[in-house]
């Protein structure tokens, strides 16, 4: 663990030293030192006779519905910018402008109107999914 | 202008900074998570599979990374769906490399920048054909467990939160390059071909809000993208890892053939009853199971309703190891469907009662189904008989109508309790005499083949005739070759299977030494199962045959022209469908040669069941079974019996006794008076025989 958690300080310290002198040169070095550090230590860690309660108890703490408010956190601005891309099309193809650019924009609100469904049905199934909720199959039956 | 981007376009060096800090937390966990798997893997016994690494590696190349056997026939969807989502994440995957060899190496370390011109324009392509193959695969997948809904599968939350993800990041990375598109007016927006319609669509917005929205979106698809890589460990995302290592050090041997206890006087324990006493290869290889379901599709145990699932038994196994392990895992059922983390049921479960039911581990055939069908070459037969060979020879337990079975093979060498003395009785209804092999040896002779008649074609009245006609086709084409007459015994492989391994080694070693005083070098037989023990066991202990099933020997007589085959047999005009015995098509892959051998039958009409060759379904008689009583309400010779009833044929071929014995049993119960017989290909064959031409004459095929 120990070799793991210095790696993971050189790295950060390198890293920031590549972005304050603007040394770009030693990113690669940063970004190895981050990421063999990081393995290290997880190795480490996984050899720790305790590390799994650990781990379970650091679990526990998330609850489903705080899982369920990160995943719509995280996916909302892709959903709010698929709307906006629909919408502005809609806009744009009724302003008297857009006449060279109609089949592209019809097109781009097909793309986004189809990325939109997408994105949020699995929003619908992934929150399910967190909170417990799957199809179930109804018997399993024979094939 | 030479077309390239700017990389890190609109995100603040704090935001770099943290995306490279933040990294190290899910790689971390990644980490930890695959050392604590091999740490439970390393607790497993020693195996050797790291020899012939040259053909493991194209081996894992061929079948897993270019779909050799995830894309198959019977299975296109989810073969398709696979290489969708394997070929777009891989892309993107690469994409993401690319971008970072760029920044951080060859541009600050070595002054020079590829990432432009036309390479760049390439890039921009592969990288929308990949979002959108990654977009189409993961639908398909959710469509399958929401929609189609296959009877094989039973889907967890896992199940819906991968792909959920996957599909998630695809979206904001179209997102993402729509909205740097339409803030930097790109001249070669139209490379991305999925994203530059969406950015025409947003150019309407204020420049900073795009840029805001950018930032922003940046943001979450990195944060959703550490997610995903900290929960690789935890799900069955783990598959790349564990499902390719499995590939690699997969079993290099024939499948029909099970490892044997080593050192059996020494041993300290017999089989399974605790995870560890799984070779360490075992252990990594449940890791693997990523839930397709595929294993299910011709198994005979789940397609009659029975207690033994071979998906979820290899699920059972790694859940407990991941609960003792400590990760955060489980079988498929409550647990699982919290779709959170798979929390197990506790590492404190014993495996065998706990984990897994001594019911499904009776329950399996042995028929091989599962390990045919599944993508990453788990061995779910192996795993099974180490828990039986521990039920049998640590525990005594096993069910009660294998005692005298166990008795009647150690006393008398057969599982009926018959005399040994009587074992060459049936030759007395030949015309023609066959010799004894202590004959041919006593007079100096040799012969070209030991026949291996088996205890059922030495015993059982019905299998009687099918030896007898088997013998009346080997003089008939003038094949010298002998018996072992009261000398044989029963090659092993009931008791093998069943779990009796001190036994299985017992009878197969009198085999072994007997053959080998008598110096035999080809052995012909007439059950599929003495022909698998023989040909893919006995060289563990010695001996090293050439084996050949009887129907691969009659087809290559037909071929020889040394059978002569009379158009008027009243068989011959009938409309017959071949069922594949697991042992001898699944297992050895002999399916053309029993087809062929009847096609050359004058007038014969073949005719197929729907699961056939490697797919066949099994009659429900291997692994001991047909010893053991089935009390379930759908039989498994009974379901095979309707499948051939079904084909309108009058005649069941079949090539192994225990399988005739099993359709036998199953067509009087479906359907007595339909009057279709099961017949043997040796005696559809030797009815249709012309006389002998020449018979006096040893000629060696
Ligand atoms: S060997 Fe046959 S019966 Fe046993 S689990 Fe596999 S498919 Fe099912
Ligand atoms: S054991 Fe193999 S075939 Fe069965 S579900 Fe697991 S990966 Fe699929």
């Amino acid at each position: 663990m120990r070799y793991g958690l210095i790696l993971l300080a050189a790295g950060v310290a390198v890293l920031l030293m590549s972005e304050a002198g603007e040394w770009a040169a030693l990113r690669m070095l940063a970004v190895v030192l981050l990421v063999g550090g990081a393995i290290a230590a997880g190795i480490a860690g996984g050899a720790h006779p305790q590390s799994a309660a650990y781990i379970k108890r650091v679990g526990a703490i998330f609850s489903r519905n705080a899982m369920c408010a990160v995943a719509i956190l995280l996916t909302a601005p892709a959903l709010a910018v698929l709307a906006a891309s629909l919408y502005g099309a809609l806009v744009r193809l009724t302003s008297s402008n857009a006449a060279g650019d109609a089949p592209l924009l019809i097109l781009g609100g097909v793309v986004a109107l189809i990325l939109l469904a997408l994105a949020s049905t699995v929003v619908v199934l992934g929150t399910g999914a967190i909170r417990g909720k799957t199809p179930q199959q109804p018997t399993e039956k024979q094939a | 202008m030479i077309p390239s981007r700017e990389i890190f376009f609109n995100i603040v060096p704090a935001g770099v900074i943290a995306a490279y800090v933040l990294m190290i937390i899910p790689i971390g966990l990644l980490a930890y998570g695959l050392a604590r798997r091999v740490r439970r893997w390393r607790l497993g016994q020693a195996e050797n599979r790291f020899d012939q690494m040259g053909h493991r590696i194209w081996n894992m190349v061929r079948m897993s990374v270019l779909h050799g056997r995830i894309v198959r026939t019977r299975n296109l969807y989810g073969g398709i769906m696979h290489a969708a989502i394997f070929t777009g994440f891989v892309t993107l995957l690469i994409g993401t490399l690319i971008v970072m060899v760029e920044t951080d190496f060859t541009v600050p370390l070595l002054g020079f920048s590829f990432f432009h011109g036309n390479f760049y324009l390439g890039f921009k392509l592969a990288m929308n054909v990949g979002g959108l193959l990654l977009i189409l695969g993961t639908s398909m997948a959710l469509y399958r467990r929401l929609v189609l809904r296959p009877a094989t599968q039973q889907t967890s939350g896992d199940d819906l939160l991968l792909p959920a993800t996957l599909l998630i990041l695809a979206v904001q990375g179209f997102v993402q390059q729509a909205l740097r598109l339409a803030m930097t007016q790109d001249p070669w927006a139209a490379w991305s071909f999925v994203s530059y319609p969406v950015a025409l669509a947003l150019q309407g917005l204020p420049m900073d809000v795009l840029a805001r929205l950018h930032q922003l979106n940046w943001t979450v698809h990195l944060v959703t993208a550490l997610v995903f890589i900290g929960y690789i460990a935890y799900s069955k995302m783990i598959h790349p890892f564990t499902a390719l290592a499995n590939v690699l050090m997969r079993r290099i041997r024939p499948r029909g053939e099970l490892n044997p206890i080593p050192n059996m006087e020494t041993a300290e324990n017999f089989g399974a009853s605790k995870l560890e006493h799984f070779s360490w290869a075992q252990l990594m290889s449940v890791d693997a199971c990523m839930h397709c379901g595929r294993c299910l599709e011709y198994c005979p145990t789940f397609n009659t309703g029975k207690a033994l699932r071979p998906r979820d038994l290899v699920l059972e196994i790694a859940g407990l190891q991941a609960d003792r392990g400590g990760i955060f895992s489980g079988v498929l059922g409550e647990e699982a469907n919290t779709g959170r983390f798979r929390w197990g049921r506790g590492g404190e479960r014993e495996l065998i009662g706990g984990a897994v039911s001594t019911e499904e581990i009776w329950d399996c055939t042995t028929c091989g189904a599962c390990m045919e069908q599944c993508p990453v070459f788990i061995e779910h037969v192996p795993l099974i008989v180490e828990m039986r060979r521990n039920l049998v020879m640590e525990q005594n337990s096993f069910p009660q109508e294998l005692a005298p079975i166990f008795t009647s093979l150690e006393r008398l060498g057969n599982p009926y309790q018959n005399v040994p003395a009587e074992r060459a009785d049936w030759t007395r209804k030949l015309e023609q005499p066959v010799r004894q092999m202590s004959e041919v040896v006593a007079a100096g002779e040799t012969v070209d083949y030991l026949f291996f008649v088996g205890c059922l074609g030495s015993f059982v009245a019905r299998n009687q005739k099918v030896t007898l006609a088997l013998t009346r086709i080997l003089q008939n084409a003038g094949i010298s070759f002998a018996i072992l007459g009261k000398e044989e015994s029963c090659n092993g492989d009931p008791a093998r299977r069943m779990g009796h391994e001190f036994l299985a080694q017992q009878l197969a070693m009198k085999m072994v030494d007997k053959m080998n005083a008598y110096n035999v070098k080809k052995v012909v037989t007439g059950c599929a199962h003495c022909f698998n023990a023989i040909k893919n066991e006995y060289p563990q202990l010695g001996g090293n045959y050439e084996v050949i099933h009887h129907t691969q020997l009659i087809d290559e007589l037909i071929a020889a022209g040394r059978l002569t085959l009379n158009e008027a047999s009243d068989i011959t005009q009938e409309k017959v469908t071949y069922h594949d015995p697991c042992y001898l098509g699944r297992y050895n892959g002999v399916v053309e040669e029993p087809r062929r051998a009847l096609k050359t039958i004058p007038i014969v009409n073949l005719t197929e069941m729907p699961r056939n060759r490697k797919h066949s379904f099994c009659c429900g008689g291997g692994g001991g079974k047909a010893m053991m009583k089935d009390q379930s309400a759908t039989r498994i010779n009974q379901t095979r019996a309707r499948e051939a009833l079904a084909t309108g044929a009058s005649v069941v071929a079949a090539s192994c006794p225990f399988c005739m014995g099993m359709l036998e049993d199953g067509i009087a119960a479906v359907d007595e008076k339909s009057g279709v017989r099961v017949l043997d290909i040796a005696e559809i064959v030797a009815s249709s025989l012309q006389a002998p031409a020449v018979t006096a004459q040893r000629e060696t095929v």
